[in-house]
């Protein structure tokens, strides 16, 4: 009998139906690669295609049809009442990819500005809580930190900006700003 | 025995066994579209369980006991397709997915009958 072990399944695909078995393998990942997802939090939450149907008041038969299609066939609906039914919400970001990475960058920044404006409305309304507020609070450092971390860690992969003279703002401001948030974070 | 990796996480890995890599190759000639499904859906429970998930923990659409601790991976996915069945045999003491054989609805009394032999097989056989 054949005893040959393989690390990964891919490796098992090359060796047995070559390097077309793996891409075709590959491609349909690719295809349900949103379904599993859902799947992945169906699971996470410990619920069962019956349980969810319940929940999304259908069949246990539809759950499986969702389950067993391809990302391509899911309507907005099903998305919509598949989440829902795990208590997840859905939100819809549309990129751009032909506008150049700056404009995306743009997009990005306002839209994030947009959720922490909305989580400050939330600790305003909730004034009254104030390990809510707090939390609140201790989140906006993280964010402040994290980013300031990783928009360093890319700013130092540029090349080397010509100065005369001193230092560019920029990294006078990041070292600035990383210092700042390193109090606030903690 | 497989090592135990940081955090309770086993290295599981897969075998092949018997003549399945010529029943794969053969399926796969007529069928490719439901070996890349189930393929990436085997694939899809080798990365779950390496993430240190138990077996038990399997709860997806493609995935059904045939008892005796044997296994079906399904196709998914795949529109038109072909009711094909992986069967495997994910022995938790040795971490490794034995994979058996492949087969469609038609042959699924004869392919689970040879499964299940091929798993007393496994389990007499000495350690390799």
């Amino acid at each position: 009998m054949n005893t040959k072990r393989y690390d990964t399944v891919e490796a098992m695909v090359l060796d047995t139906l070559g390097t077309d078995g793996v891409d075709a393998m590959n491609q349909h990942s690719e295809a349900v690669k949103f379904i599993r997802g859902l799947v992945s939090f169906r699971n996470e939450k410990k619920i069962t295609q019956r349980q969810l149907a319940k929940t999304m008041a259908c069949s246990p038969s539809k759950v499986c049809r969702i389950e067993a299609g391809r990302d391509a066939d899911l309507t907005l609906g099903d998305i919509e009442t598949y989440a829902c039914a795990l208590g997840l919400s859905v939100h819809l970001a549309l990129d751009d990819e032909s506008l150049p990475a700056a404009a995306r960058i743009k997009h990005h920044v306002f839209l994030i500005k947009d959720l922490l404006d909305s989580l400050a409305e939330i600790a305003t309304k909730q004034n009254d809580d104030p390990g809510l507020v707090n939390k609140i609070h201790q989140f906006y450092g993280e964010v402040l930190f994290n980013f300031s971390m990783r928009f360093g860690d890319s700013y130092h992969k540029l090349p080397p900006a010509i100065t005369v003279g001193t230092k560019p703002a920029i990294a006078t401001a990041l070292s600035k700003r990383a210092t700042e948030c390193l109090v606030v974070g903690t | 025995m497989a090592k135990n990796m940081t955090c309770g996480m086993k290295a599981w890995t897969v075998k092949l066994e018997g003549a399945c890599q010529k029943e794969l190759t053969k399926y796969n000639q007529r069928y490719g579209r439901e070996v890349a499904s189930v393929m990436s859906n085997l694939q899809y429970l080798h990365k779950h369980l390496l993430s240190g998930n138990r077996l038990g923990s399997c709860n997806f659409g493609f995935w059904g006991s045939e008892r005796d601790r044997l296994y079906r991976i399904g196709q998914t996915g795949v529109r038109g397709a072909k009711e094909t069945r992986l069967y495997v045999f994910p022995d938790e003491a040795t971490s490794i997915i034995h994979v058996l054989c492949i087969g469609d609805k038609n042959t699924q009394p004869r392919d689970i009958k040879r499964a299940k032999e091929m798993i007393r097989w496994i389990e007499t056989s000495p350690d390799d």
